[in-house]
């Protein structure tokens, strides 16, 4: 299968890599070849290996969104990285910190023969969770004076802003090339092109100074003012700016369906990225679906690159755009008002579709559609997670099927399509303008007018379609986080026929860590009700924090010893009860809160004459009723089910002196 | 024209809701206010049939309203209550003595204790067989039992009463309410315990609760801490949540110090609230008056299993020796009504 476009396919050909320069490097001891510019995720899925292993009994794909984490071999106590973010180097032996599943001679043969997608045969069931770095490497922290997440258009355009008024500027971008998703867009009727746009933005911050750029580098989390990152430097950073943009973009949904997540299947933004860096297309028989634009731009773009695609299904009614026009131009088969209701995987490389229409339940008798690639369009999401951990508030917008952000915060802003912003010029003017506002600076307003429906089909939100039993999972996102939609409710099939089928509640999502992206899919589902969106992303949409036992320092002993009267005894034995020495006849240790009767006919703990308070160096002290003391008298306690006599002593007062 | 109620209950616990639907069982027009939660939100507090309780008044009227308390539970809630075996320990002198005194005092009202082992300093026993409340299933179930039952849910706590007329009047998201009597319970209603003039009697309290995957490690299933008022209770996922008054390191301590030896586990969720605590810690509780609200506060860990006898006597219908349980818990005079509360102590 070939995976990799030739370095003439235009927009596919592979910016990043020099096919003039191969490597070779090891990951788990599993031999591969790559380019100098690879990561070591983009070398893989050049390899043909598509798989990451398996979760829940079912193969799972590897792709950007979910690169498990490797460290490489004698490199020391550095910290992992994700494969998508490691430079791949030659001679490299790298290993995941995800175990290998067990038994897997067989799996390589079976992969040589042609039976099955090359995987890295990894076990997600149980998976290890990193522990994430303290307060003390976060006193170590940097201070730029403008840390910009994002290297889209928007966090370009706010660096540029941040420069010119004289900050010190930090800007960090996950992917390995500046210019986020822009490109993938392509241009609204009347904007300019985007690549003059690009282009101008780019040499800017490349020539400024004021401005270091980070690629290849992710921010893991934000807290208590300080941003802890992670790239290709293998260590964590940290950075206290004094103020920061999050221009972090729009996720592309990851749309609700059975096997949504097997080898082979790739979101839009991830399938553009992999194609225009790393020149690859990881399929020869390619299928687009969903029910967004950009599927039509992606496949404008992979016709222009000459690369393949076989079929392209929205499941809108009546979509309209004239990218969707281009298209037909190119001759594209085209289906509307259909969408892939479950996915499983065939013999070999080979995925079989379930394709329906989008509003009704697939019939049996329909026959998979084929392909070796599937590149899905669920639709944008603003990425909040950092805005979330920042304390930014988020809004359920049930028309969009998406969390926004709502309200401000003092040293952090939202730029670009996180946001909410979506034509160019306003995703551009956004990020100038957010840092004109943290800058209490004055800034234009910003018009970001909408396409009419008439002249363009506005994104939808596709319908969930959770997984039956056996079938592979449904995932809400594309994370690390692994929350099966199906989890959510299973449907108990009937044993007899006489037995009716029940649906149960399962918890197993409800025990994983939620990113902002599964609890934006249990939203859409209606898992989650509108009105907890805040509180759950609040609660549960933190990352995961690693507590290691040990033991709770002793208390310091109190004054409050046996000879002092509890709170809570007061006004039980009377007014002015005496404290007053007792023993037990057969010398046993009498233990505190052993109630005292008068008698063995009493055994109600209201009609207790006293109670024992604890030990002195002298023995045991009880605290009794006034009128039942009687020097030398007797009274009995019950201990451990035997009736036991004591004697009481003479009155003492309560500091011990007699 | 503001919707009419006989009592409004303001409050998001499982006590709350369960005042509402004991009352609502008797005709009565209830509405509640209060935060409702989501299943996946954390759960905030633990609710069993026990806690540090030392007095035997206390006792008494507990295991006489358990019995109804359930009742009432699974009526609305079925499968909500679950056996469970309860762990109290403490650290301190005073606390482990007080441990001591509980241990008795349970014991003389039938719940079979024991002690366990100390460790690292830590004294404990152990409550068996108690009633423990499944809180994600009641705020699963909530909405629609409160639908059933008649009771409706009008959204948030209100940031302000006014009481005129012997009559309640708030603003709610869908308007105005008027109710002929409210009833502030637990910890949701913090804000509003500054207009009760109650400044002398409770203390609002910074909480942190933090959630965990799936583990085992943890020593106990469901556990009280008497000295710290920490408490641990592990979901029938595995999930574990504890909930300690403090600031944030304090209840990761709190959870490391839960774990098995060399057991490690991570945090999933975490969350801030506020809790109404009493210093004498037993609870305080007042029916509604002509110039104020009625409250019930301090009542955790064991209030939803009170809930039909704190019912009966909101509309005064207990016996004599109940009634007075409750009148000598009011704002007034609270001699002789403390339960174990730290290192209080009255003389040396």
């Amino acid at each position: 299968m070939r995976t990799r476009a030739p370095d003439t396919a235009g927009p596919f050909s592979g910016r990043l890599i020099d096919r003039r320069r191969p490597i070779r490097f090891h990951v788990n001891g599993l031999g591969f070849s790559g380019f100098v510019g690879d990561t070591v995720l983009s070398a893989l899925i050049a390899a043909g290996t598509t798989g990451a292993g398996r979760h829940l009994g079912h193969a799972l794909g590897l792709g950007p969104v979910f690169g498990p984490d490797l460290i490489a071999d004698g490199a020391g106590e550095i910290a992992p990285l994700p494969m998508d973010l490691a430079p791949a180097e030659d001679g490299a032996r790298y290993r995941t910190i995800d175990p290998v599943r067990p038994g897997r001679g067989l799996a390589r043969l079976r992969n040589r023969l042609g039976r099955s997608v090359p995987s890295l045969g990894l076990d997600f069931d149980h998976r290890p969770i990193l522990p994430i770095a303290g307060d003390a490497e976060v006193a170590g922290a940097e201070t730029p004076e403008l840390l910009v997440v994002g290297g889209g258009i928007a966090g370009l355009a706010a660096a540029i802003e941040g420069a010119e008024a004289g900050l010190f500027v930090v800007l960090v971008e996950r992917r390995q090339g500046l210019g986020g998703d822009a490109p993938l867009f392509g241009n609204r009727e009347g904007e300019a092109p985007i690549a003059e746009a690009l282009g101008d933005l780019q040499a800017r911050v490349t020539d400024d100074p004021r401005i270091s750029v980070l690629t290849g580098c992710e921010v893991t989390q934000f807290a208590t003012g300080v941003f802890s990152l992670r790239g290709a430097q293998r260590r964590v950073q940290h950075l206290r700016p004094s103020y920061a943009i999050l221009a972090t973009g729009a996720a592309d949904r990851l749309p609700v369906f059975s096997g949504n997540r097997l080898p082979g299947i790739f979101g839009v933004a991830e399938a553009f990225h992999l194609a225009r860096d790393f020149g690859l297309w990881p399929g020869g028989d390619t299928i687009i679906a969903g029910a967004s634009n950009a599927a039509y731009r992606m496949a404008l773009l992979a016709a222009e690159a000459e690369m393949p695609v076989k079929r392209l299904f929205d499941a809108r009614l009546g979509p309209h755009s004239r990218f969707r026009e281009f298209c037909k131009a190119y001759g594209l088969q085209m289906a509307e008002g259909t969408a892939v209701h479950a996915a499983r995987r065939l013999a070999g490389t080979r995925l079989g579709l379930t394709v329906a229409p989008t509003w009704t339940e697939p019939v049996e008798a329909n026959v998979p559609v084929v392909c070796e690639q599937l590149i899905t369009a669920g639709g944008w999401a603003p990425r909040l997670r950092l805005w979330v951990q920042a304390g930014g508030r988020v809004q359920w917008q049930q028309e969009a099927g998406a969390l926004a952000a709502s309200g401000r915060l003092n040293k952090v802003a939202l730029a670009g399509s996180a946001a909410g912003f979506v034509t160019h010029s306003a995703v551009i003017a956004s990020g100038r303008a957010a840092v004109a506002r943290l800058l209490k600076r004055p800034a234009h307003a910003i018009r970001d007018p909408r396409l009419a429906e008439d002249f363009e089909s506005a994104d939808a939100q596709l319908p969930a379609f959770r997984s039956q039993q056996g079938a592979p999972p449904a995932y809400l996102s594309r994370g690390q986080s692994l929350v099966d939609a199906a989890a959510a409710t299973v449907q108990k099939r009937p044993v007899l026929a006489l037995t009716r089928a029940s649906t149960k509640t399962d918890n197993r999502y409800d025990s994983a860590v939620l990113e902002v992206a599964d609890i934006e899919a249990l939203l859409a589902i209606g898992e989650i009700a509108p009105g907890h969106a805040q509180t759950v992303i609040k609660e549960r949409g933190l990352p995961p924090v690693r507590v290691v036992a040990h033991a709770l320092a002793a208390m310091p002993e109190n004054a409050h010893g046996s000879r002092d009267i509890p709170a809570y005894l007061a006004g039980r034995f009377g007014k002015k009860p005496v404290v007053c020495p007792v023993e037990a006849e057969d010398r046993r240790r009498l233990a505190p809160g052993l109630l005292i009767f008068a008698s063995t006919d009493e055994s109600d703990a209201k009609s207790a004459i006293g109670v024992v308070l604890g030990h002195t160096g002298d023995g045991a002290r009880a605290l009794v009723r006034r009128k039942a003391h009687i020097v030398g008298g007797q009274a009995i306690l019950r201990d451990g089910g035997r009736v036991v006599s004591v004697i009481l002593g003479e009155t003492v007062t309560p500091n011990g002196d007699g | 024209m503001p919707q009419r109620f006989d009592f409004a209950i303001l409050g998001a616990s499982p006590f709350a809701a369960l005042v509402a639907l004991g009352l609502a069982e008797t005709g009565l027009k209830v509405c509640v206010a209060g935060p409702s939660r989501s299943p996946m939100q954390l759960m905030r507090g633990l609710d069993v049939a026990a806690g540090a309780i030392t007095r035997p008044e206390t006792w008494q009227v507990l295991q006489a309203s358990l019995r109804d308390g359930e009742s009432l539970i699974s009526r609305h809630f079925p499968q909500a209550v679950q056996r469970e075996a309860l762990a109290l320990s403490a650290r301190s002198a005073g606390g482990r003595d007080a441990l001591g005194h509980i241990r008795h005092m349970a014991g003389a009202f039938g719940v079979t204790t024991e002690p366990l082992p100390k460790r690292n300093g830590e004294a404990a026993i152990l409550m068996r067989g108690l009633g423990r409340l499944d809180r994600r299933k009641i705020y699963r179930d909530l909405p629609k039992v409160f639908a059933a039952a008649g009771v409706e849910l009008i959204g948030a706590i209100p940031e302000q009463l006014e009481i005129s007329g012997g009559e309640t009047t708030f603003e709610t998201e869908t308007g105005p309410v008027r109710a002929h009597s409210a009833v502030l319970a637990g910890n949701a209603t913090a804000p509003l315990v500054g207009m009760l003039g109650l400044d002398h009697r409770v203390e609002c309290v910074e909480t942190w609760a933090l959630l965990t995957r799936p583990a085992a490690p943890v020593r106990w299933g469901c556990a009280l801490d008497i000295d710290d008022g920490a408490s641990l209770q592990r979901f029938d996922n595995g999930q574990v949540e504890v909930a300690c008054p403090g600031k944030r390191a304090d209840a990761f301590e709190r959870l490391a110090s839960l774990l098995a030896p060399d057991g490690e586990i991570d945090v999933i969720g975490m969350a801030e609230y506020r809790t109404v605590r009493v210093p004498d810690r037993a609870p305080l509780i007042n029916p509604p008056q002509a110039r104020s609200p009625g409250f019930a506060f301090g009542l955790e860990p064991y209030g939803a299993f009170l809930a039909p006898v704190f019912v009966a006597y909101l509309l005064g219908k207990t016996d004599a020796g109940t009634a007075a349980f409750f009148a000598g818990l009011g704002p007034g005079k609270r001699e002789g009504v403390a339960e174990y509360g730290g290192n209080r102590v009255l003389a040396k």
